[in-house]
């Protein structure tokens, strides 16, 4: 097992907001090649200042707040903000109990349009990262890290308006069913996807969940094996989105262009071509945060098996493990108490 | 994919139940277990065994199976062949390449995050006085396991049931387990290949 100085890795992850597409980002003016953000307060109560348009690292000027509940929100829009009508990337960062050892809490949101179509789509993607994981406790020979808790839960899940390019090609391959041939059904709620959209209005097309509406196709997600297979192209729509760096380490990610995520998914992609060449990881998106009650779905211990000797259940502590951490779980109360991170 | 309210309420009070993996100096059960873990990959695993050629094909096909040959510890739900050859043309339609994304959504409701041994399950039911016992999936379930006598009971969100069917499958990295049913109903596409409205 490694020793990985996840206080470096926390801060860098704290300091770094959106991976927007490289060199996509046209900024507004800071200079700094990093996404720029505007920044807006909502409801901060300590100085709530998201980075003033500079947006290098909105969470960074989270930690300068301390004390209350801050709650910074650096955002760009299309048009919207502080001259940064790029829109590309926004990043908004937020800082939850912010004394210092409270979490900070990052969420990124991206807003792109999707063609000449003004709303776009719409991806968050959220990170919880407990301050305290700069701290660590030296246990059984190993660093045992508190914090780190990464959601990707609503990442690049989000609605694509339109019809997917692939189909658009097509003969009436954006037409609603009557005018053309059904492929099959599937229904939404066999997806999963209608807890999240809040119809079943959604069909399996060649690929994607689409839903018509009164002149074809009007959104549409990608499915794991459809659209997004191997060989496939990545889709433009879903941009690419920085992992935390121990999830490159871990998932043997390598190449920081040489990957994708949507939906719970880890993808391998050619950093060149960014052809889909494997699958690299399949999550749960189950939110670990310490300090917080642990998930349900993980009565049975599931730790690794290279890791058994380690850590046990006991008395004193439960483990578990997903997405690619073992969580120390209090047996009486269920909060999480570390976060460890496994190293290859 | 993960909906909190699928759990009930009642779960709230269940302490999570203690491991089978509890830690003995000298537990001989422990260590007869470890025996049996290969040294392997589970994707190297698989790739040995015979009577699941349909789910690993499908596996392949649709490069899960890739997720298996890595660090990260999953227990796969495996459905034997005689599982799909059951379902008939519906098999078929779930192979062909219109229906891979389907197949890729059934095959993840059977993968559970971790290194989920028949043992650590039959204990933490045991553990929880025989109730059954919930595991979240890298799919949209979450799967519960309950004993039926000896045997163990899993069924998915949607009612899905199936039995343990055979001996797990140990290696370095995970867990397959047999099991004799699918863990998610098909949906009406490969029923019907008819329009639904």
């Amino acid at each position: 097992m490694r020793i990985l100085m996840a206080s470096v890795a926390a801060l860098a992850m704290a300091a770094t907001p959106a991976l927007a597409q490289p060199g996509k980002d046209k900024g507004n003016g800071n200079g700094g090649g990093k996404p720029a953000a505007a920044a807006k307060a909502e409801r901060g109560n300590g100085g709530g200042n998201g980075g003033g348009g500079n947006g290098n690292s909105a969470t960074k000027s989270d930690r300068g707040n301390g004390g209350g509940n801050d709650r910074v929100m650096a955002q760009s829009d299309r048009g919207n903000g502080n001259g940064n009508g790029n829109g590309n990337a926004s990043v908004r960062a937020t800082a939850e109990r912010g004394n210092g050892n409270g979490n900070a809490k990052a969420a990124v949101k991206a807003d792109r349009g999707n063609g000449a179509n003004d709303r776009g789509v719409v991806r968050q993607v959220e990170r919880t990262i407990d301050r305290r994981g700069a701290d660590y406790d030296r246990r059984g020979g190993d660093y045992v890290r508190r914090a780190a808790d990464y959601r990707f839960g609503d990442v690049n899940r989000g609605l694509i308006n339109g019809c997917p390019p692939g189909l658009a090609k097509k003969r009436n391959g954006c037409n609603p069913p009557g005018q053309v041939k059904d492929d099959g059904y599937y229904r939404s709620d066999w997806w999963g996807y209608d807890r999240y959209f809040g119809n079943n209005d959604y069909r399996y097309r060649d690929g994607y969940l689409v839903r018509y509406g009164d002149r074809g196709i009007a959104s549409y997600i990608p499915l794991l094996g459809g659209a997004l297979s191997i060989g496939n192209q990545w889709p433009s729509y879903y941009q690419p989105y920085e992992m935390p760096r121990y999830y490159n380490d871990f998932y043997g990610l390598n190449d920081p262009r040489g990957y994708r995520y949507a939906d719970d998914v880890i993808y391998r992609v050619d950093p060149e071509t960014s052809a889909i060449t494997s699958i690299a990881a399949l999550l749960t998106g189950d939110n670990f945060a310490v300090g917080q009650t642990m998930p349900m779905g993980y009565d049975v211990y599931n730790v690794p098996y290279g890791y058994r000797d380690r850590y046990y259940d006991s008395p004193d502590a439960y483990y578990r493990y997903s997405d690619g951490y073992i969580y120390q779980v209090d047996p009486e109360t269920r909060l999480i108490a570390a976060a460890i991170e496994l190293l290859v | 994919m993960k909906i909190s309210s699928y759990f009930a309420l009642g779960a709230l009070a269940l302490a999570i139940p203690a491991a089978g993996c509890s830690k003995v100096e000298d537990d001989t059960a422990e260590t007869a277990s470890a025996e049996e873990v290969s040294d392997g990959t589970l994707a190297d695993l698989l790739a040995d065994q015979g009577d699941y050629d349909i789910a690993r094909s499908a596996l392949d096909e649709t490069g899960l199976e890739g997720v298996f040959d890595g660090a990260a510890s999953y227990t796969l739900l495996l459905p034997t062949d005689a599982v799909f050859e059951g379902l008939g043309s519906s098999a078929e339609d779930l192979q062909s390449e219109e229906g891979r994304a389907a197949l890729v959504a059934i095959m993840r409701d059977h993968i559970v995050p971790g290194y989920l041994a028949p043992e650590d399950i039959s204990a933490a039911i045991d553990s929880a006085s025989g109730a059954a016992v919930e595991m979240s999936t890298v799919g949209d379930a979450t799967l519960s396991f309950a004993k039926d006598g000896d045997a163990i009971v899993v069924t998915g969100a949607d009612g899905a049931t199936a039995r343990f069917a055979g001996t797990a499958l140990k290696a370095s990295n995970g867990v397959a387990i047999p099991v004799d049913g699918l863990l998610k109903p098909l949906g009406a596409a490969a029923e019907a290949a008819t329009p639904a409205d």
